[in-house]
């Protein structure tokens, strides 16, 4: 029924993110603690164990996380904060559960700040990684050259087949020099590929 | 000029280098960059070779079975050799080390030929 809670098993690049990880983290686990412990004495244990559920999901959710499931944790979060702030307004301040719940709002808001912020750095970082992952022009172009000199049947093919060996070059950190050198490659060879196609019975380039 | 070597390539050193690697693990599907990377070829060297194991019949490729859109990058281009192209490599593969040995084994006079 416990379950007990680990540190975010959760090792970005990114320090500053896997900070404001580990601060969500600890976070959610102590607000499903206290969800958790409340359960039993407040006068409404239901209302209770429902928001306890969810808390207890999200705090589960970074002993199991992965990259992009961020997203998921902050849904979550968001939708334990509606629920929190709709009991509180329901309850009257001054009743124990009241205090409980107001207790239990400002906990949720440093793990609503710590998601909101881990997610801000990780969408920078994507967008960071995805201008790192482009294939430069040049290297596109040269490409395009080299598949347009080939026998008709073969361009469409070959086209897509060096866009896509040259994308998986970007993709493992191939620098600009490095897809310029690939496409260079392709495009001296290519009177060799061309002659071979021309050969070659039609089984081979179509499609 | 038999029948026999019309039906297969010109065993050169980058397409024994090839068709090793392809035999190295006969029943996989390797893309370009990954046949690459085991021979010790450069990319545009092998596209010619394939496309001749491919026109020969000793290869067969496919594209890769994915969304590129959900996947994030372009599909690959997967090759392997086919059942008779892997048994007809092996015999060429036999043939060329036969014959590149017994090149080297032969013996040199030591001023050199006239």
């Amino acid at each position: 029924m416990t379950r007990r809670y680990e540190t975010a098993a959760y090792a970005p690049a990114n320090l500053r993110l896997q900070e404001e990880v580990q601060r969500a983290s600890r976070s959610a686990r102590i607000l499903a603690q206290q969800l958790l412990a409340a359960s039993g004495e407040m006068e409404f244990p239901d209302d209770v164990a429902e928001l306890y559920k969810v808390a207890d999901q999200i705090a589960a959710s970074f002993e199991f996380h992965t990259y992009p499931s961020l997203y998921r944790v902050k849904e979550l979060s968001a939708l334990l904060g509606s629920q929190l702030r709709a009991a509180g307004s329901q309850t009257p301040r001054s009743s124990s559960f009241g205090r409980f719940l107001r207790d239990a709002i400002r906990n949720h808001g440093h793990l609503d700040i710590s998601l909101r912020l881990a997610v801000a750095i990780q969408d920078k970082d994507r967008r960071a990684s995805a201008e790192l992952g482009k294939v430069t022009r040049p290297a596109e172009w040269i490409t395009t050259l080299a598949s347009r000199a080939l026998p008709a049947r073969g361009r469409i093919r070959y086209s897509e087949e060096f866009r896509s060996e040259l994308a998986e070059i970007t993709r493992s950190g191939g620098s600009r020099r490095t897809q310029l050198a690939y496409a260079g490659r392709q495009l001296i060879r290519v009177p060799r590929l061309r002659a071979q196609l021309r050969v070659a019975p039609r089984r081979s380039a179509a499609q | 000029m038999g029948s026999k070597k019309a039906s297969g390539p010109r065993m050169t050193i980058p397409t024994q280098l090839v068709l090793r690697a392809m035999l190295a693990e006969p029943t996989k599907e390797m893309y370009g960059l990954e046949i690459c990377e085991v021979s010790g070829l450069a990319s545009g060297t092998i596209h010619p070779i394939l496309a001749r194991l491919e026109g020969l019949g000793w290869a067969e490729s496919r594209w890769e079975d994915l969304k590129p859109e959900d996947e994030g990058r372009p599909r690959r281009r997967y090759y392997r050799l086919t059942q008779d192209g892997a048994e007809r490599a092996r015999i060429a593969l036999a043939e060329a080390t036969t014959s590149t040995a017994g090149i080297a084994l032969r013996p040199r006079t030591a001023g050199g030929i006239a």
